[in-house]
């Protein structure tokens, strides 16, 4: 089955803005990686809201892109008997990330974002 | 606080569950739940439902968005989605499974060929679009009494006024059908439909002759010479499209015509002409409120609107009330679309047709549903197979591409059968407008085309794609949708199927969709086919009917035709002197006149509030029950002195003392004729009185109610211009005596003429041919419908159950007892069908309140019993797969988990 499942090509995916914060705060949150720590996470370093739905969304999109891989925890009562997904980079995911901040370098490339013409 | 304080809002929490997809439901259920206690410790309980609220309706929309937001990716991947293999495969599919193929495919040619029939046939019969330029702006005028509650067309004089006066409508024109005949050779003639109407007419139409001229205003100069255009085919057949036609003479009504255009092809306005001459008008000799009956139209002028021309009209309209009380005082001057009051629709209420047309459109889609639950069960047993390509690299959009191709393969063969069902239902559909329309005279009007469009062909392929989408792409997005590792883990175990909520509430839906539109559907169906087995108590085929008139020329303008007076006798006394007549009758109009649409009252009696439409007053001579056979079962005949015009007497049938008498002694009960929408019954037509009760002339051994009651009232035909005779032969076949009647009439008097002659007792208008096909058709559609219906609930509770079969098997083991597995699967059912019955009878009970207590009072027994038959079905498609569960062995039940 694992051999099966290494087969399916893992294409690469410009990433949103959005999907960058979701990724970056999955790499923060390392094991403890679920959908309410990543609202909190992104909210806390951005110091803006975060739509929890967005999350979710963009979540599951990362996953059928490849990027991220989930798994379930055990259920809990105070969870109404459901686990929490657990979410994880997958080294593709990690490309994606750095290849984006290289992108994002060489257009600020030459730029002071101090200067006027920025304001 | 305990764990059940702490659960989310139900309703929310249902919300979220609906919306999101089944891959992450619990997991963000789970979420929320977790932030919900935090949110109940730290802000109480009011502030965490707000903030649960607000979630759930954000979670819920972004996925719904997201949902949506992905199909155009899918179909911008079809081309890269499909393959030749895929057509061969599909039909290879199709052959393989000859049981679903045969049941879809007749389900979806019959769901097609109704949709697109009942569409096309309300194109021409209700919303016909005209072959004409700038059609839209084509309307008609037209006086609409209140108190009658009908319309009012003779209006000459108001006509008149609209014409001088209107000035957002433009070319105001009226024409009348005038009923002619064309001598066509020695003692021969033909009858003609003739338009008599004025000079602006054919500028509304805006469409040249192809020779000579239209008419002008110089032609409706009194004293004109008589002119005459023709149709293209007249031209064609009856002057060999010969182009000095013009000039020539036709001898019309016994009056001479000089011929001065030929109308192009297909030309036939105002309605269904090959005919025009002048409309004569001379308004001094017309009264108000009298004169023939006009129609009245034109054209909306530049920047003029509906809206406006209505408010326009309306204020001449009731300056005119307030001028002339007596004759104009309930009449209102509307604005109608052109077709509206040829196809006497004036007064249809619009939202009982759309949502007759949406429950017709409802029938594809809950075929189509019904279809993809059955396939669905097919591709669910695929899914390894499709875990294997995914695997192997197929992309989803391939994968739902070949489902799609196979749903096409399914749904287009029947498509085309649909097609070819809506053909001959607008062909029959066409037919029976014609002939149910009096004002038509049996030939079909200009806009009507019942050939193949190729609008139509468009909309039943268009149907097939939509039934191809449900069929195809639904079940396949659902068995692609999840995660692939799930279902690669799975290959190696059981079909441990898995079917979404949103099936869960198709079944419930389709439940529901039975119980509420099924039951009325098939009721009239079931008395559309009843009906047709309505047979004559007198022999039929010795019949012979035709109208008798007075002869008269469309010269005379609006004056009325002189009656038929003693010329009857003359009539009566030659035909009787051939031995092969047997008898001769005479019916004509009854006191309520045209087409009754109001309510009967009998005194002392509640009349039931749906057979009021039934009753049917129909005027006849002395002779008419005598010539018939028809029995008296009490009281007495119509005597001679009950033909005066202060005589109250009515003989009623069988049907009217059972179905409006409940049975009661008919004799000396009295009846009167309300018109619709009349409250102030002080001024309510007269008092009639029952002096005789007659046996039936029809029989139905299926339906005793489906023969109508009946009111005779004695009629004298000498007093009237035109009526309908019918004669009783004897010893000759009445197709072949015809032309001596015909001939026996004009020897008797050169002003009259028998028109329409055919055999039959022309007793019943309706056409029972097409009834009975009509109600063959819907029946079995219907229950084709119902079955599909059936066979989806069943499929789909079949595999529900079927997927439980483990979970059976380890209940058994670890001790449950059969019965409480079987109440435990049983009641999961009986929630499912239950709440789609109660969803279906509260539809049910608003559309009756819609449709009115007709219809509820006609479907109370079947909606319980189609309600029975989907709790029967599920019950007895859960029954087997249970049995088998319970079969399974303790040990094999868990070595397996």
């Amino acid at each position: 089955m694992i051999a099966l499942y290494s087969i399916i090509d893992m294409t690469r995916h410009a990433l949103g803005e959005f999907e960058q914060l979701v990724l970056l705060a999955i790499v923060h949150l390392r094991k403890e990686a679920y959908g309410i720590p990543i609202v909190d996470e992104i909210q806390r370093r951005t110091g803006r809201e975060v739509a929890r739905a967005a999350v979710y969304v963009t979540l599951r999109r990362l996953e059928e892109k490849g990027l991220i891989s989930s798994w379930m925890g055990e259920p809990t009562a105070e969870r109404g008997g459901k686990g929490r997904r657990y979410v994880s980079i997958e080294p593709s995911g990690l490309r994606a990330l750095r290849e984006s901040r290289q992108v994002s370098e060489q257009m600020w490339r030459g730029l002071d974002p101090a200067s006027s013409r920025l304001r | 606080m305990t764990a059940k304080d702490m659960r989310p809002p139900r309703l929310a929490h249902r919300l979220l569950r609906f919306f999101v997809p089944a891959d992450v439901r619990d997991s963000i259920d789970g979420d929320l739940a977790e932030l919900y206690a935090r949110w109940r410790t730290s802000h109480g309980q009011v502030s965490a439902t707000a903030w649960y609220w607000r979630d759930t309706m954000s979670i819920s929309m972004r996925f719904l968005v997201d949902a949506l937001a992905r199909t155009p990716r899918f179909i911008r991947s079809l081309p890269d989605a499909v393959s030749g293999l895929d057509f061969r495969l599909s039909a290879r599919l199709l052959v393989r499974n000859p049981g679903l193929t045969l049941v879809a495919g007749f389900g979806i040619a019959a769901a097609i060929g109704i949709t697109t029939g009942f569409f096309g046939t309300l194109s021409f019969s209700v919303a016909p679009r005209l072959p004409l330029e700038d059609w839209k702006r084509i309307v008609a005028l037209e006086n609409w009494s209140v108190t009658l509650n009908n319309e009012a067309r003779q209006s000459t004089q108001d006509f008149l006024t609209w014409r001088e006066q209107m000035k957002s409508v433009n070319e105001i024109s009226a024409f009348r059908i005038i009923p002619a005949w064309r001598e066509t050779g020695p003692a021969s003639t033909e009858d003609i439909t003739m338009a008599g109407m004025t000079a602006s007419g054919f500028h509304v139409a805006r469409i040249q002759p192809i020779l000579g001229r239209v008419l002008m205003p110089d032609d409706e100069v009194p004293g004109a010479p008589l002119v005459l255009i023709i149709g293209y085919d007249i031209w064609r057949t009856r002057y060999a499209a010969d182009s000095s036609v013009i000039g020539r003479q036709a001898r019309i009504n016994d009056r001479q015509f000089t011929i001065i255009g030929v109308m192009p092809p297909r030309y036939g306005f105002p309605l269904n002409h090959q005919y025009w001459t002048t409309l004569l008008m001379d308004p001094s000799r017309v009264e108000r409120g009298k004169g023939p009956e006009l129609f009245v139209f034109g054209r909306l002028a530049e920047g003029a609107t509906m809206a406006s021309a209505r408010a326009e009209l309306a204020a001449i309209g009731t300056r005119a009330s307030l001028e002339f009380p007596q004759t104009n005082g309930d009449l209102r001057a509307k604005v109608y679309r052109y077709t509206d009051p040829l196809l006497d629709v004036q007064g249809i209420e619009w939202k009982q047709v759309w949502l007759f047309q949406l429950a017709i459109a409802l029938t594809v889609i809950i075929v189509a549903l019904n279809v993809a639950i059955l396939v669905y069960a097919r591709t669910a047993v695929r899914r390894s197979e499709i875990a294997v390509r995914t695997a192997l690299g197929a992309s989803r959009a391939r994968i739902v591409g070949q489902l799609f191709i196979e749903a096409v393969a399914l749904s287009l063969p029947p498509a085309l059968i649909g097609l070819a069902i809506a053909q001959y239902g607008l062909k029959l559909g066409g037919r029976g407008m014609t002939v149910s329309l009096g004002k038509l005279g049996g030939v079909p009007p200009f806009w009507m085309d019942t050939s193949l469009q190729l609008g139509t062909a468009g909309f039943a392929l268009g149907l097939a794609l939509v039934v191809a989408i449900i069929v195809g792409v639904l079940p396949a997005l659902q068995a692609t949708g999840r995660r692939i590792e799930t279902d690669l883990r799975q290959l190696g175990g059981a079909t441990g199927l898995r079917l979404g909520r949103m099936w869960t509430v198709l079944i419930v839906a389709q439940v529901a969709f039975a119980v509420a539109i099924l039951p009325p559907a098939l009721k009239s169906g079931l008395q559309a086919a009843t009906e047709s087995f309505s047979r004559p108590t007198f022999p039929a085929e010795d019949f012979l009917s035709g109208i008798l008139s007075v002869k008269r020329a469309p010269g005379q303008g609006t004056q009325p035709a002189p009656p038929l007076g003693a010329r009857i006798d003359d009539v009566v006394r030659n035909l009787k002197s051939n031995p092969s007549i047997a008898g001769i009758t005479f019916r004509g109009g009854a006191p309520t006149g045209g087409t009754w649409s109001g309510r009967i009252e009998v005194d002392s009696i509640t009349v039931p509030t749906d057979i009021h439409r039934e009753v049917r007053p129909q005027g006849v001579d002395s002779a008419f029950f005598t010539l018939y056979g028809a029995s008296l079962l009490g009281g007495r005949r119509f005597a001679s002195s009950d033909f005066g015009d202060s005589a109250r007497a009515v003989i009623v049938n069988r049907a009217f003392v059972r179905r409006v008498l409940g049975g009661r002694t008919a004799l000396g009960h009295r009846i009167r004729y309300v018109p619709q929408g009349m409250s102030d019954t002080t001024r309510a037509p007269r008092w009639f009185e029952i002096v005789g009760v007659i046996d039936d002339l029809r029989r139905n051994p299926l339906d005793p109610d489906a023969i109508a009651p009946l009111v005779y009232h004695p009629f004298s035909p000498e007093r009237v211009s035109a009526v309908g005779m019918v004669i009783r032969t004897r010893g000759v076949p009445p197709s072949t005596f015809g032309t001596t009647v015909y001939h026996t009439i004009a020897a008797t008097s050169t002003d009259l003429r028998l028109s329409q002659i055919a055999p039959g007792a022309a007793l019943d208008p309706e056409e029972a041919f097409v009834l009975e096909i009509v109600g063959t058709i819907l029946i079995l559609v219907l229950a084709t419908v119902l079955l599909l219906s059936a066979a989806g609930v069943y499929a789909l509770m079949s595999l529900t159950v079927a997927q439980r079969r483990r979970e059976i098997g380890i209940r058994t083991a670890l001790g449950a007892s059969q019965r409480r597995v079987m109440l435990t699967v049983f009641s999961r059912i009986a929630r499912q069908m239950s709440i789609g019955v109660l969803v279906g009878a509260i539809i049910a009970t608003i559309l009756d309140r819609i449709t009115g207590p007709v219809a509820a009072a006609q479907t109370v027994l079947l909606v319980p019993a189609v309600a029975l038959l989907m709790l029967v079905v599920g019950f007895c498609a859960a029954l087997v797969p249970t049995r088998r569960g319970l079969s399974v062995q303790p040990v094999e039940a868990l070595r397996s988990e």
